[in-house]
């Protein structure tokens, strides 16, 4: 630092009043980014498997759905058209570009309007783990200290996670287009590809600087990517919200002033494929631009280690109640508990706002439209109540989903404890092995029920409060139910890999991400297959179980057998945990 | 009266290393036991078989004469465990964190905790992520020593203490020796286990190699001499006292860097011949673990790194 201002001021002596503000720029930049090749490919190498996967699996998503959506004929596709203008399908797609009455809903605005909204959130979460990957979390480790007490500049390691993610991303963006060209060069137009996936690319780069702010705010990388992912999401509701209000104020619309403020609009905007603008990518490009200036800023505030917020002096002593496993990990836990508890409340219960107002605009179409109500198995006689259910049975959805993250991450916090050595510690006092992996169930186990019958109650308030009172409360607590069984299964499936191959625990996102796109696409990807290979492609989902949501029989069977699974499964991996070594790798 | 530790022929491998390779290790009531070996050499290994955190392979390890994988919850009431890399809870203050552990074992006696704060000069109140290693350390001898069991299992324990705090570390093992307990302390500090340690067991690539009380091992306490002197020809006259061993000699400007090992009981007759050929400075230094393997098994450690010491899972 001394040295820095003795050369500043050197080279402001030598080049006179006009040279000052250059020396004082270059030799700062110097210093801040020494190193900055070096670390880049320290990156590319250390990450070369899973930048590789990232990139080569989106690419491939990419052509993949040209050619699927294009071997469907344009009347099916067109019949899609339809679905896209209900508002589960601008909740799952996009504004509607291109999406009109009676003209064909062509391949590539079917892309454009389908696509985006989904590479946006995966890229954005690529993004967000690896720039949280790359600076915070080594910082924790304190592997970074070994880098930054080397020739290395104070922001060099940001710097250089965050230009690696943009060459990933502009990889993505280049090679994603080639590839939807590739696959149908006549639909497919190169310029309205590569302006759909620089889009994209730019939104997930904002969601990256999002995180680079984060990581300054909070000391832990788990704590930065859960407000990074929260921010993502945020930016989801957002754009859904926005909308869902254009479409509900007029039909013709595509969005609302609401959705621009998300980056995941900006990429919608551009309307690909159907009257190509550019400029909203200099929104996403202004942002990122603006995020690290908040960063680098903070950056410099701080020192290396901590967060923004010193720590402050603690409790002497432990409450009284701290005695157990039980009371760790619920001690662990309950911060972030509080936050899902609080966040998800307030989420739902304004989504259940809105249910009557979206399910009128469903009804009107319904009316309209014969196809629709064919596709969704609707008869338009059985009025607004069954249209309502049938649209909740995909928030619904969306919710479990959601849940079985917090979950997963919840039990798979026990792993974490003992790669750090913590459970070692715990388990050298007289606590079985059984009680430990029990208490971190269980903490698990309330948390998720606590969370989701709250966001349940608070979504058929808000549905209520609104004037929608049917189904009542009990259905919405029942379907509550019938998720947390399907939950418990995903939760079995991460225990038995925490007992059996516990570096593997990593396995059960796998499983969630299979059930998003299963759950999402799987009609899609499916509709051609036998019906054999459809259930079993399904099946695996342990969601496709649970008996039927909002609307429908209450299947007692179906629920007792996800309960059985769910404890065969957790009884498996205690098992497991029982005969096999405590150990950090 | 069982023996609190028997180990007889343990083996543990981790996939194709060899981690343990019939190791012997006894800690008989009352007793503190060293544990010794350089880094790598399994005494974490061992500890954690002990512990039941490990399955054994082979052998046969009896803790209070039961089974520490079958029966450890039972056994961990009797005992208490450091490990030489403490990791606490980083939102739990280093009070919270000792009476956590206390607590799981059994409670805490609250003036207890307090006196070991005071002698281990130990802010409480801070949360874990902010402590040093010692400081994490300290988190974890408190809520070992506060503990009231019958044997003592300390896994390194003293990495990161300041010499001061390693004192008082020893006046604690002490104490608990005087209260009849037993101690297994593992180190790869040969000094640390001469001032408490009544046996010695000396380990090397998972099998102990040296056994016995400090008396037995004498063999092993030597320490090593470096003197400036002005003639050459003080070799000869060093070389042949009783006790001396491997005398070098270097020139070096006016004099010569003399460097050998004496045995410390003929360490008085020696610095007298020194003083008598006229000598311009002298070091003395008790020499490190790592030294006395380089005088007892030089044939192996000469061999390339790799096949020294067991990589692969943590072993140390």
């Amino acid at each position: 630092m001394t040295e820095t201002r003795v050369q500043e001021i050197a080279g402001a002596a030598r080049r006179g009043p006009a040279g000052v503000n250059a020396g004082f720029s270059a030799t700062k930049s110097q210093h801040e980014l020494t190193g900055l090749w070096t670390l880049m490919r320290f990156i590319l190498r250390r990450d070369r498997v899973r930048l590789a996967v990232w990139t080569l699996s989106i690419i491939a998503t990419y052509g993949y759905f040209v050619t699927v959506l294009g071997a469907m004929g344009q009347e099916a596709l067109n019949a899609r058209g339809e679905i896209m203008h209900s508002p589960a399908g601008i909740m799952m797609g996009g504004p509607g570009f291109g999406v009109v009455d009676g003209q064909d809903y062509t391949l590539g605005i079917a892309m454009a309007n389908e696509m985006i909204l989904w590479v946006v959130l995966t890229l954005g979460v690529m993004a967000i783990f690896h720039i949280v990957r790359h600076t915070r979390a080594d910082e924790d480790t304190s592997r970074s200290e070994l880098i930054r007490a080397n020739v290395v500049g104070r922001h060099a390691t940001a710097v250089a996670a965050f230009l690696t993610l943009v060459l990933t991303l502009v990889a993505i963006a280049v090679l994603g287009a080639l590839a939807m060209h590739g696959a149908n060069t006549e639909a497919m137009p190169l310029v309205d590809a590569f302006g759909m996936t620089l889009g994209v690319s730019a939104a997930a780069l904002t969601f990256g600087a999002a995180a680079t702010i984060f990581c300054q705010i909070t000391e832990h990388p788990r704590g930065a990517i859960g407000m990074s992912m929260a921010f993502l999401g945020l930016m989801y509701v957002v754009r859904t919200a926005g909308d869902m209000a254009g479409a509900v104020a007029d039909p013709a619309t595509n969005g609302s002033l609401l959705s621009w403020v998300s980056p995941i609009a900006w990429a919608q905007q551009m309307r690909p494929f159907y009257d190509l603008i550019w400029w909203p990518v200099l929104l996403s490009l202004g942002l990122t631009v603006l995020f690290l200036a908040v960063s680098s800023m903070l950056a410099t505030r701080r020192d290396y280690g901590l967060g923004m917020v010193a720590a402050k002096p603690g409790p002497a002593d432990a409450t009284a109640s701290l005695r157990s496993p039980f009371a760790l990990a619920w001690r662990q836990q309950r911060t972030g508990f509080w936050i899902w508890l609080v966040s998800m409340g307030v989420m739902w219960g304004a989504t259940g706002t809105m249910v009557p107002d979206i399910a009128d605009m469903g009804m009107e179409m319904l009316a309209d439209n014969e196809v629709f109500g064919q596709i969704f198995d609707l008869d338009p006689a059985a009025g607004m109540e069954l249209f309502a259910v049938q649209f909740m049975g995909v928030f619904g959805m969306f919710i479990a989903l959601t849940y079985v993250a917090y979950a997963i991450s919840t039990f798979n916090r026990l792993r974490t404890e003992e790669t750090a050595g913590r459970l070692e510690g715990v388990l050298a006092t007289p606590v079985s092995r059984t009680r430990v992996l029990l208490a971190q169930l269980a903490v698990t186990a309330i948390g998720t029920t606590a969370i989701m019958l709250s966001s349940m109650f608070l979504m058929w308030a808000g549905a209520a409060s609104a004037g929608m009172d049917s189904p009542g409360l009990g259905r919405y607590l029942l379907t509550g139910v019938v998720y947390l069984a399907a939950i418990a299964v995903f939760v079995g499936f991460v225990v038995v890999l925490f007992g059996w191959a516990p570096s593997k625990t990593g396995l059960g996102w796998v499983l969630l991400g299979y059930g998003l796109l299963i759950g999402v696409f799987g009609n899609l990807f499916l509709q051609e297959a036998p019906e054999g290979v459809q259930s079993f492609f399904q099946g695996i989902n342990p969601l496709y179980h649970a008996p039927a949501a909002f609307g429908g029989e209450w299947n007692p069977g179906g629920f007792v057998a996800l309960i059985a699974v769910a404890a065969a499964l957790i009884a498996l991996g205690l098992a497991g945990f029982r005969r096999r070594d405590v150990n950090k790798v | 009266m069982t023996n609190p530790i028997e180990i007889q022929g343990l083996d543990k491998s981790f996939g194709t290393v060899k981690a343990l390779n019939g190791l012997d290790l006894t800690v008989r009531p009352g007793e503190v036991a060293g544990f010794l070996g350089p880094n790598g050499a399994g005494k974490s290994t061992t500890i954690r078989v002990l512990l039941g955190l490990l399955k054994a392979d082979g052998g046969s390890v009896k803790l209070f004469g039961k089974d520490p994988w079958h029966d450890a919850v039972e056994l961990h009431k009797r005992l208490t465990y450091v490990p030489g890399d403490v990791s606490l809870w980083p939102n739990l203050t280093g009070g919270e964190a000792i009476d956590l552990l206390a607590r799981l074992r059994g409670g805490i006696d609250t003036q207890r905790k307090a006196d070991l704060l005071e002698r281990f000069q130990l802010d409480p109140t801070k949360k874990a992520r902010t402590y040093s290693k010692g400081n994490r350390q300290k988190v974890a001898l408190v809520a070992a020593f506060a503990s009231d069991v019958e044997l003592l299992i300390l896994d390194e324990p003293t990495s990161g203490l300041d010499p001061l705090m390693e004192s008082v570390f020893t006046d604690f093992v002490r104490e608990e020796k005087a209260k009849g307990r037993s101690v297994l302390l593992s180190s790869h500090i040969m000094s640390e286990v001469e001032k408490v340690c009544d046996t010695v067991t000396i380990i090397r690539k998972g099998t102990a190699v040296e056994s016995g009380t400090l008396a037995d091992l004498r063999h092993l306490q030597r320490s090593s001499v470096r003197a400036y002197v002005g003639a050459d020809t003080t070799e000869a006259a060093v070389a042949s006292l009783p006790g001396v061993h491997d005398v070098s000699i270097a020139p070096s400007g006016d004099g010569n860097h003399l460097r050998f090992d004496v045995d410390n009981d003929h360490i008085s007759g020696v610095l007298a011949q020194l003083g008598a050929v006229g000598v311009s400075g002298v070091t003395v230094n008790p020499p490190s673990l790592e030294e006395l393997f380089l005088r007892h098994y030089g044939d192996d450690l000469s061999r390339p790194q790799g096949e020294r010491a067991p990589a692969g899972p943590k072993v140390a």
